[in-house]
Formats: C-alpha cells, structure tokens, sequence
C-alpha cells in the first residue's frame, strides 16, 4: 500500500512539472518584465513610491500570468513596502487581499505570513486584542509547517503584548516558550524575549529572575545605551531585593559612564535609582541632594512619570527623617501631577501615598475613590488575561478538530488494512492445501491482533496524557483565576470553585483510568494496587488475585486482564452501592477464571452496563471470554476466563 | 535542618509562581524552572559553584512541544538529578493519582515525598518540607486514605485455597496439617489450620465450615 502511494505522489509530483513546462511561450518576455519590476522595487536607494509602483506592476502581470508563487510574492512585499512608507489602511487592504490569496491557492506560509501581517497592523493600530488573535493564528500556521524560527517570532510578539496589557503570568509562559523555538543565531529575537522576561518577571516579584534575564540581555545587547538602560533597571531589581550594596555598585558605575549625561531620561533615572539607593543604606547626606537634583531636571525636561516617582521618593525620604510636613507636600505633589495622566497604576500608587497623610472628609472620599480605582485596575489585567486565554483556547480547539480528522484517516487506513488482510487470509488458506502450517496462521493472526491492541492502547494513552496535561492543568488555572475574581470583586459564590475542583477530580480520574499501566512489582501486586485504587469507600474486598503471580502471562493478557478489573472496580463505585466483594481466581489445568461477585443492587439497565460490553470484545480478541450476569435487586456478578 | 536553597520544577507560570511566593518566606533561596532541562542544567551549574541544592520539587508531566528535549518528564530529571546528587531531597508535586506510580516513586526512585496537586496543594508542599527536614517521609493525605484502604482488602492465598478444596472434599480439619505437608505447603500445626479457617469464615461470612464451603464454591473460589 505504501509503494502505492509513493508510486502516486511520484506521478502527480511529475504531472505537475508537465503542467508548468508546456507554459505558453509568450510568457517569457513577461516574465523578464516582471523579474525587472521586481529588482526595482528592491532597489533601497529609490523612493519608496517608486518601490511601490515598481511591485505593483509585478503583480499586475503575475496575475495575468497566473503564476501563484509570483502572485502571492509579489503581493507580500507591497504590503511590506507599504507598510514601510506608513500608510495604514493601505496597509491592512493590501494584508487582507494577500491572505485571500494565499487561503484560495492554499499555500500555507503564505497564510501564516497574511495572519502576521495583519497582526502587525493592529499592534500598531493599538489594538492588542485584535493584534494577539493574528500573532496566535500565524503561529499555528507555522507550527503545521514546523518552522521553529517563525513560531518564535510570532510568539515572542504575543508575549510582548500580554507584558503590555499587564497579563505577566501569560507573558512569562509565552516568552518561555517563544525561548524554546529559537536559537543562539536569532540574537534580535532573543535580545527582546530576554528583555520582555525580566519585565514581566519583575512585575511578577521574581526579582532572582528578573536579575537572570536582565544579565542575559545585558550579554546579547550591543549598543553602549541600551546596555546602560538594561544596567539601570537590574540596579532596580536589585533594589526591590533590598540587595543595595549591589545596586550601588552598578548605579556608581553607570554614573561614571560620561556619555550618558546627556540622555536626560536614563540620566535622570540612574541619580534618582542612586540617591534612593543611598537612602535606603542610611546615607541622608549623600541621599537628598540626588533625589533634588534629579526632580529638578526631570520637571524642567517634562518628565511626568519620573517626577511622579521622584515626588514619592521625596515623600518616603522626609517620612522617614520625620519631616512630616515635607512629607505630606511631596506626596500631594506626586498626586496632582499623577492625576494629568491617563496611567491608572501610577494614579492608584500616589493615592495610596496621600492616603497616609490626610484626615476627615478627604480621607473617606479618596479611600472610596482609591478602592474603586483598585478595583478597576484589577479588573483590566483580569479581563485582559481572560481574553488571551480564551483566543488561545478557540486555536486549540481547531487543533483539535484537525486532531479528529486525522483519527478518521487512521481508521479509513485501518479498514483498508483490515480489507487486505482478509483477501491475504484467502491466500494463506489456498497455500495450506499444498503446506498445511496451521502454526503460522496462528502466530499471524496474534500478532495482528496485538498489533491492533497495541494501537488501541497508545491512543488511549496519548488521549489520558492530553486530558492531564492540557485539561486538568487548564481546569486548576482556571480555578486560580476565578479564586482571584471573586476574592477581589464578588466574595459570596465560593460554590463555583467547589463546581470547578470536582470538574478537577474528574478530569483526573479519566486520566487515571486511561493511562498507561505501571507494572511496579509483578502483576499480582499491580493488581493489588488497582483494587486499592478504586476502593474510595473502603469497601470490603476479599481476593485471592495476588497468586495469578505463578500463571505465566503474555503482556497483552495482562493487559486485558487488568483493564477489565478496573472497568468493574470503576463500575462498582458508581452504581452498586455494594458493601462486600469477591474476586476469586480459580486456576485450572486448562483454563483460568477469575469471579468478580458484589452484593450491590444490580441492575437491569443496559446504559450502566455498557462499558462491560467493551470487555467481551477485549477477551474474545485474546482468546478468552467475559460473561456477567445481574439483575436489579440481586448483586452483580462477572466471569473471566482466560488460558496461558 | 531547614533547607536553604530549593529548586523548583514546574511548567506551568501560575503553579511555579505561586510556589515560589510561598516558599520565598521560609527559605532564602528558592529558584524556579520551566522545563526539566532547564533544571537539570540549573543543578549542575549549583553543584559546581559549590552551592548545591538541598531541596527539589519537580512535576512529573511537562507539556510536550515539537522542540526535542533531552529530559522530558520528570522521573527522567529525578534519575538525571540524582546520578550528580544522590542526597539531594525530592517532593514530587504532581496531579498524579496512580498508587502504582507512586509507589514507584517512593519505592524506586527514592523520592522523600509525595504532594498531589489541588486546592490544598500549596499547604500540604509546607507540610511535606517540614517533614523531610526531619527525615520523616511524606504523602499526601488523599493518596494516605488511599493506602489505607488497603486495609479492607482481604488477602487470601494459596495455602487457604488449598485448605478450602481439603474441606469441600470431606477432608477433617485434623488431617488437613499431613496433606500440607505432602503436597509442598508449608510446614503448619493444626493450631495455625484452625486460625485459617476462621480467618476465612470471618472474610466470606459464613457461620460455619459447610457454609464456607459453599460461599467459596459460589463465589468461584475453588
């Protein structure tokens, strides 16, 4: 069968080469214009405009060539060019057009690249939300197509969104990821996922982290500023590690470094970090005058957000030394200026600041004020950690359909197997008239049989480990956040989280009764463990399994043996209300049997039985059998036999 | 001895966060990994600056990706960890349920305990390093219930089958310690035949010898 299908795959790889050689003739003289269109529009010292009129014209004569590799190439990099020149809607209709092509010659990079380009424009448009479904649409056209490089790229992208929309634990996942696509080459990527880890991991108080990360941009970063600007904030982490003997050291270095005077910003940043370093050892002396010096540039410079920090900073600083008037002053100040931005975080911070120095009226109206505000803050990262999750579920689930699909290949393949290992039968029975080897057969047929078994099994484990891995992790994340939720917004509906931890158990429990069988000890002892397993109630059990130790048995009887247990053990616990039970193992010169008896209530309806029919199919395909009888009112009772 | 530096290894951010924050307190240096090789390699680079860990905290199942990965669960990383380190103390904090499994990973891996995950997961990791700190082992008290349960099962074993087919077969209990030991059962005294034959009254409930007979019988036992 295999053959066959290389064979095919041969001649429609060799059609298609028929098919592009028998290209009318006419179309060489257009394809030199167009290769001439496309060299132009490639040549970085003309104008853009003429770049873009030079493609333009490319993909114009690709379309009527038909060409689609041409069509979708050149359409691509007028976006890109486009894009270059800043023309936004442009952008976005070029972006659109390219990706109906690419969905209607099915090129799959082609799609990919659509769906970042599409991103691209609303990251830039601001719309993160928008820009994260096409980042995480283009990463899973990439990952079809397993092109690491890419789905770093894309992911890399998505992690700095989320850093921006202040989700850091997504963020973090995401970057980690996006790592573990790319490689040493990739220095401009890593470079910015390094950098986008020790954010988010600050934010999220990792400072250790934070430190780790920071170190690594500071090796992959060049340039003598940016390095500086990386410098400053690992001096901060180390300050919010109250590690201030380092952070001084880094600060005084980077304060001798003459070239930064004259970036204000970073400059400004670097005595403040420095003077509040000073501060933090006791040093008053050398504290305040830096602390002074750099608010003072910064409100000449119109610095908002760093005089905010440098009022607040002021504040603690007088607190501190008792000064409570000087205090109060600089804290109201870090207020007022906070209260001219939009930054809802840096309004919440010198809130609570003022907050400790006021009294009466004041204070009541803006605690409420505060606590509203706190609230809405929360809110925002929460929704906006809701929203990436539920993208990133909405992909997965297409995955999974694509998942599904390829299960009913594999059980289309398997009926076109099973159809030629019927027609091979009638060979085999011709060829015993003349040979007569009834051994063969046998041992053939086992081993399709195992083989079938085996197949079985692994999509039952693959499925067990995707439901625990995926399912169950996804369920507690999920608890996680709806915890926070409600403590933050709404402190009366706990049973949610209840609902949710049984939803949890459940999703552990299939994991536990579909995945892969640990033989520890013997099989005795295995067997013993599963009894233990399932007996929740602690209801009484007498067996004898223990002593099938001395029956030799095929891994694959094992197997069996110990699945169908279990189907009666996961069967007893949900519907017997049994108190006693018995599993009996009888050995005998030519057949086994095992006896599972409850004293339960029995039961004469088919839906609950429905698993065991399973069981009959197991036994019979290794050459055993399973019988049950119950009936409601008297017990349950299962017959397993089995040979050697 | 309280530990000191702990590593932790763990996949997903939110678990391996809130690990973190809630071991920072206690132990001065608590360092957290995403993926086995991560923490395998964060091991070594500890063990050769002579500031070895002296606490893990691994999960077993790590998501997979298309990236090859030379450790991909976390029994590998425990056997990888303890080839460097053989002292080094292990919690295993795993969603994990299977008795098998994990007395696999008590019994042969040497793990110093066990810690299911779930909404007491973070408590009982507490509970589990005050534990081992002291050389106790530790499990979680959901898998704990589990083992017990152990208890209601009642064993029978060969030697009972085989008193039990003596009875049915007429045979008195007087005589039942001779064909013993003509049929290469252990030596028993009589004494320890009668234990036997309440033992299996009391876990087939039956009143008396011809009763027990003919619940084995039904019950498929002989």
């Amino acid at each position: 069968m295999n053959s066959i299908r290389v064979l095919l795959f041969v001649f429609v790889i060799f059609s298609i080469g028929c098919q592009k050689a028998t290209t009318p003739s006419y179309s060489k003289s257009t394809l030199d214009s167009i290769s001439n269109y496309r060299k132009a529009s490639k040549n970085k010292k003309a104008f853009l405009d003429e770049r873009i009129l030079a493609i333009s014209s490319a993909h114009k004569l690709s379309k009527k060539l038909e060409n689609d590799s041409l069509i979708l190439n050149t359409i691509a990099y007028k976006a890109t060019l486009v894009n270059a020149a800043n023309r936004p809607n442009e952008y976005y209709k070029i972006s659109n057009q390219y990706l109906n092509l690419a969905l209607k010659s099915n090129t799959s990079k082609a799609i990919g690249k659509a769906y970042f380009k599409l991103g691209n424009y609303f990251f830039k448009q601001n719309k993160p939300d928008s820009a994260y479904y096409y980042f995480n649409k283009s990463k899973e056209v990439f990952i079809t197509l397993n092109d690491s490089f890419s789905i770093g790229k894309r992911l890399l992208n998505m992690a700095i969104i989320q850093s921006n929309e202040s989700d850091f634990y997504g963020a973090e996942k995401t970057a980690i990821e996006a790592l573990d696509y790319l490689n040493e080459t990739n220095t401009k990527q890593l470079l910015s996922i390094y950098n986008c880890l020790s954010i988010t991991t600050n934010a999220l108080r990792n400072y250790d982290d934070a430190i780790y990360w920071g170190q690594k941009t500071e090796k992959l970063q060049t340039d003598n500023y940016k390095a500086s600007i990386i410098k400053n904030n690992k001096a901060t982490y180390y300050l919010e590690k109250k590690d201030f003997a380092t952070s001084q050291k880094i600060l005084t270095e980077l304060s001798q470094n003459k070239q930064l005077r004259n970036k204000v910003q970073l400059w400004t940043n670097i005595q403040s970090n420095l003077g509040y370093t000073y501060f933090k050892q006791n040093n008053n002396k050398l504290a305040l005058p830096l602390l002074k010096k750099s608010l003072k540039t910064q409100l000449k410079n119109n610095l908002v957000y760093e005089t905010i920090e440098s009022y607040l900073r002021l504040s603690e600083f007088y607190q501190d030394i008792s000064n409570m008037s000087e205090a109060k002053k600089n804290a109201q100040k870090a207020y007022a200026v906070a209260l001219q931005t939009t930054n809802l975080t840096k309004k919440v911070k010198t809130l609570k600041r003022k907050l400790d120095f006021i009294e009466g009226n004041e204070y009541k109206q803006l605690s409420q004020k505060y606590i509203q505000w706190n609230d809405s803050l929360q809110l925002t990262s929460l929704k906006n950690r809701d929203l990436f999750v539920k993208i990133k579920y909405e992909t997965r689930k297409n995955r999974s359909e694509i998942l599904e699909l390829n299960a009913k290949t594999v059980a289309k393949d398997l009926k076109i197997a099973q159809e030629k290992s019927t027609r091979n039968t009638w060979i085999f029975v011709a060829s015993i008239l003349f040979m007569a080897i009834a051994f063969m057969i046998y041992h053939w047929r086992q081993r399709i049989k195992l083989a079938s078994f085996k197949a079985t099994q692994k999509a039952e484990n693959r499925i067990s480990k995707k439901v625990h891995d995926e399912l169950a992790n996804d369920i507690s994340d999920i608890r996680t956040i709806v915890e926070h939720q409600i403590s933050t917004t709404n402190p009366t509906k706990p049973e949610i989280t209840a609902k949710l931890d049984i939803i949890y158990a459940l999703t552990r429990n299939i994991a536990a009764e579909t995945g892969d069988i640990t033989f520890v000890n013997s099989f005795g002892e295995t067997l013993m463990d599963l009894l233990m397993q399932h007996n929740h109630q602690g209801i009484k059990i007498t067996t004898n399994i223990k002593t099938i130790d001395r029956l030799r048995l095929k891994q694959l009887m094992k197997n069996t043996i110990y699945r169908i247990l279990q189907e009666l053990m996961v069967n007893m616990n949900k519907h017997s209300k049994a108190t006693r039970v018995t599993i009996a193992l009888k050995v005998e010169d030519k057949k086994n049997k095992i006896t599972y008896t409850d004293n339960g209530v029995g039961s004469n309806s088919i839906e609950k039985i429905s698993g065991l029919q399973n069981a009959e199919n197991r036994m019979q395909e290794v050459g055993g059998s399973f019988s049950f009888k119950t009936s409601t009112g008297n017990g349950f009772r299962a017959i397993i036999t089995f040979k050697i | 001895m309280m530990f000191q530096k702990v590593l932790i290894a763990e996949d997903m951010s939110s678990i391996n966060t809130g690990l973190h924050q809630s071991l920072i307190g206690t132990i001065p240096n608590v360092i957290t990994a995403h993926y086995c090789d991560e923490a395998l390699l964060k091991a070594k680079l500890a063990l050769q600056n002579n500031s070895p860990f002296d606490l893990l905290i691994s999960d077993l199942s790590f998501t997979e990706d298309h990236r090859t990965k030379n450790l991909t669960s976390g029994q590998e990383l425990i056997i990888a960890i303890k080839k460097k380190q053989p002292n080094l103390k292990i919690i295993v904090f795993s969603m994990e349920g299977r008795i098998g499994k994990i007395k696999q990973l008590l019994d042969n891996y040497k793990v110093n305990a066990f810690v299911q995950k779930g909404p007491e997961g973070l408590k009982e990791i507490k509970k589990a390093i005050t534990a081992i700190a002291i050389n106790d082992s530790y499990i979680s008290s959901n898998i704990q219930q589990l083992l017990k349960n152990g208890d209601n099962i009642d064993d029978i074993d060969d030697t009972d089958i085989f008193i039990l087919k003596l009875l049915s077969e007429g045979i008195g209990q007087d005589n039942i310690p001779d064909y013993l030991k003509n049929n290469s059962y252990p030596n028993y005294k009589l004494r320890s035949v009668q234990d036997r034959i309440k033992k299996l009254k009391e876990f087939l409930q039956a009143n008396n010898s011809n009763h027990l007979i003919s619940i084995a019988k039904d019950q498929g036992l002989i």
